[in-house]
């Protein structure tokens, strides 16, 4: 394939599909508008951690952040922290791999890309801060002409900031911190872009990465005082701040739409967010334990050369931006990148090349500063999301050692225990859990209420340990139990698990859907199919927008063999999200019923490239190549994939769990 | 016929709502976990007293609403495991 004149990869971590689609039809947004119209628009998971550095960097490396270690948005010198360096980066980024390749790049803004790289220009992310120029720019000459460019706070005026406060009355805030906390980010936005646009003018490129960081530093500090007004917001200050996140997005698109008018026609623009800032009625969360209603899945939107016009895309991932750039580039993905071209975002039916070998990632020198524990988290936590609970085990372990307190692990760990399918395992986790409550509660409930009786003298630092200690000195019942019945019916008593998810746990559980959806797997389970479909029914009236369930109607269709609803259902759950790979193989399994093997072997090789780990994924390929697609060799293939699988997994957890006994 | 347990419960969540100085009567069959007398904090201290006083462990396992809807219901599940154990 012949790569287009150019790419440019905008990066626009916080911009929220709903907020963009509201602000598009309501013409603020014309640059965005213009893109959506000339080519693909959908929503974009990310991964996790989801910082906007760990994610950033999966973006323009297509890595998971435990393959590529950047675990977390700062990094620990000693007592000393700092933003992430390309120093801390294990793997190579987009720009690195197409400079290889011949392709004039440029890199700006973006996260773990300080000193800025050798390219025909680059911008790290240190310009914005002053006094930063000297590794901040390269090649260096560039330094003196782009520092002056450089916007301080303070040669804001208060007619700039009108635009971001138009119904703030300037005199009665006087000296408000968050007027200064916005011109502050303002100028260090306007200041990265002006960078940025001198040198995607002046500078020879074919590939160009920008980063925009302002959006989501303004949507997150801001939220509260966006409207719907939320309860304790003054008129006042929703008066002055309330359209603050507003202009945030129409100031990006208008940074936006210079960028793309630098890049002129014939180019192929990427713009991509990992999350979105969350800015309905939920966000009151983001004020207090920044809980899951904070973020939202972020978006993509492509156009150019080749691309899909007018279209939504479904199901995408920021770890397929990467292997996306390099196919229009014409150049292969690495074997490690768990990301797949976008290829029906594109015209025709591209041809995508062959995986090649991914060059050995430099070893990384063991933390042990204030961070490690930090890293370690989000280590498991990618390594969880990648589907390598096995891996993530020994670090939950280790970090339960120093904090056995921390409930969140536990349930890590149990989580891993039961991808494992070791639910004695699990409930041996789960018992170990409540004994360290106990252990911790008194404590804990005796700490709160010394920092309590202190009333509202307390630090920022003493509030936040005052509502961990709370948070420690409780107990969630339903959660417990629910939790309990997860593992029961993991161990097959089913009927036991039925027994403890009783209205009065489903009354108070935080995610009633998971429980609804818990009482279907126990009722299918228990061939009870007309009761599960009918939980399956509730479960889409609770969550009427999730993949999980319209796979759970998916499966109960599947039961009640009604196959074209099933593969229907099924393909429901896998536009709503792509990493479902039960969801392709549920596809799969239907729409063989329905007569087309051809389309069944292409899902569920879909399933098992999501999770090599899905034994029944590859058995039933075996199936269908042995049988409808007359392929022996590669049923053979297949099933030994298969049964390597059942037979190596249970093997390898007790190897483990030898070790433990031994520990 | 209460049971005594269930009374010696009563009066420990009546006296530990008394020390956040909430006046507030608990009846054996009373409903704990819907009224707000037995709130997740005061549930683990709960738990703590019965173990140390009854000589019980109250394990994950025994962790599920039914078994701490009112005191009477807590008075059995002490006396189920006292009888596990026995």
């Amino acid at each position: 394939m012949t790569g287009p004149a150019r790419v440019l990869l905008i990066a626009l971590p916080g911009a929220e599909w709903e907020t963009v689609s509201a602000l598009v039809d309501a013409g603020a947004m014309p640059a965005m508008a213009g893109l959506i119209e000339r080519g693909t628009f959908g929503k974009m998971t990310s991964v996790a951690p989801d910082g906007t550095a760990p994610a950033l960097v999966s973006l323009i490396t297509g890595l998971w952040p435990h393959q590529h270690r950047i675990l977390t948005d700062h990094e620990g010198d000693g007592a000393a922290l700092r933003p992430v360096t390309s120093q801390d980066l294990r793997g190579p980024a987009l720009w690195d791999m197409l400079t290889a390749a011949g392709v004039p790049c440029q890199a700006h803004g973006w996260p773990a890309a300080h000193p800025a790289a050798v390219l025909s220009a680059a911008v790290s992310d240190r310009f914005e801060v002053d006094g930063a120029t000297r590794d901040a720019v390269a090649p260096p000459a560039l330094a003196p002409e782009l520092a002056d460019l450089r916007i301080g706070a303070d040669e804001l005026t208060v007619d700039d900031l009108r635009f971001w406060m138009p119904g703030a009355d300037f005199a009665a805030l006087g000296a408000d911190p968050r007027v200064a906390v916005l011109a502050d980010l303002v100028a260090r936005t306007a200041s990265l872009h002006a960078a940025a646009t001198a040198c995607l003018e002046d500078m020879p490129w074919r590939f160009a990465a920008v980063a925009m960081p302002g959006l989501s530093r303004i949507s997150h500090l801001f939220a509260p005082w966006h409207p719907p007004q939320l309860d304790g917001v003054t008129p006042g200050d929703a008066a002055a701040f309330g359209q603050v996140v507003r202009a945030a997005y129409v100031f990006h698109d208008m940074m936006l739409a210079a960028l793309i008018a630098l890049a002129g026609p014939g180019m192929t623009v990427i713009v991509a967010s990992h999350t979105g800032e969350a800015l309905g009625p939920r966000r009151e969360r983001i004020t207090g334990d920044g809980g899951p209603g904070r973020f939202r899945p972020g978006l993509f939107a492509m156009a150019g050369p080749g691309v899909r016009r007018d279209t939504i895309h479904y199901g995408a991932s920021i770890l397929d931006i990467a292997p996306t750039v390099l196919h229009l580039f014409g150049r292969p993905a690495h074997a490690d990148m768990p990301g797949r071209v976008l290829i029906r975002a594109l015209e025709g039916e591209p041809t995508v090349a062959p995986r090649v070998p991914a060059a050995a990632r430099a070893p990384e020198t063991p933390r042990t500063g204030p961070l490690a524990d930090l890293r370690n988290r989000g280590d498991a936590k990618s390594r969880i999301a990648a589907g390598r609970h096995i891996d993530a085990i020994p670090l939950l372990e280790a970090l339960i050692r120093g904090a056995p307190h921390d409930q969140s692990l536990h349930h890590d760990l149990i989580n891993c225990r039961l991808a494992l399918h070791r639910p004695d395992l699990a409930m041996a986790a789960l018992d170990r859990m409540f004994d360290a409550k106990k252990r911790d509660a008194p404590a804990a409930l005796a700490q709160w209420r010394d920092l309590d009786a202190r009333g509202d003298y307390l630090s920022p630092a003493e509030a936040i340990r005052k509502a961990e200690l709370w948070k420690r000195s409780r107990s969630n019942l339903a959660g417990m139990a629910q939790l309990r019945a997860r593992i029961l019916h993991a161990q097959g008593a089913s009927q036991a698990a039925l027994d403890i998810l009783t209205p009065a746990v489903e009354a108070k559980v935080n995610d009633r859907a998971a429980l609804i959806r818990l009482r279907f797997e126990c009722l299918r389970h228990l061939g009870r199919s007309a009761d599960a479909e009918a939980e399956a029914r509730r479960l889409l009236e609770v969550d009427p927008d999730g993949a999980e369930a319209a796979l759970t109607m998916a499966g109960a269709l599947y039961d009640r063999r009604d196959w074209s609803g099933a593969a229907d259902m099924a393909l429901e759950a896998v536009r709503r999200r792509y990493f479902l790979p039960a969801a392709h193989l549920v596809y799969g399994s239907a729409i063989f019923r329905c007569g087309r093997a051809d389309l069944a072997a292409d899902a569920i090789k879909v399933a098992v490239a999501l999770d090599a780990g899905l034994a029944m994924g590859w058995a039933r390929l075996a199936l269908l190549y042995a049988g409808p697609l007359a392929d022996p060799e590669a049923a053979s293939d297949f099933a030994a994939k298969a049964q390597a699988l059942q037979a190596a997994r249970p093997a390898a957890e007790l190897k483990r769990t030898a070790s433990e006994a031994d520990r | 016929m209460t049971d005594p347990l269930a009374i010696e419960i009563a009066a420990w969540i009546e006296a530990d709502l008394h020390e956040e100085g909430r006046t507030q009567s608990v009846a054996p069959d009373e409903a704990l976990l819907d009224g707000g007398a037995l709130d997740s904090v005061r549930l683990l201290k709960l738990v703590s007293w019965l173990e140390e006083a009854r000589g019980v462990t109250i394990g994950a396992a025994e962790m599920v609403p039914d078994n701490f809807a009112s005191a009477r219901a807590i008075a059995a599940m002490v006396a189920a495991l006292k009888g596990h154990s026995s």
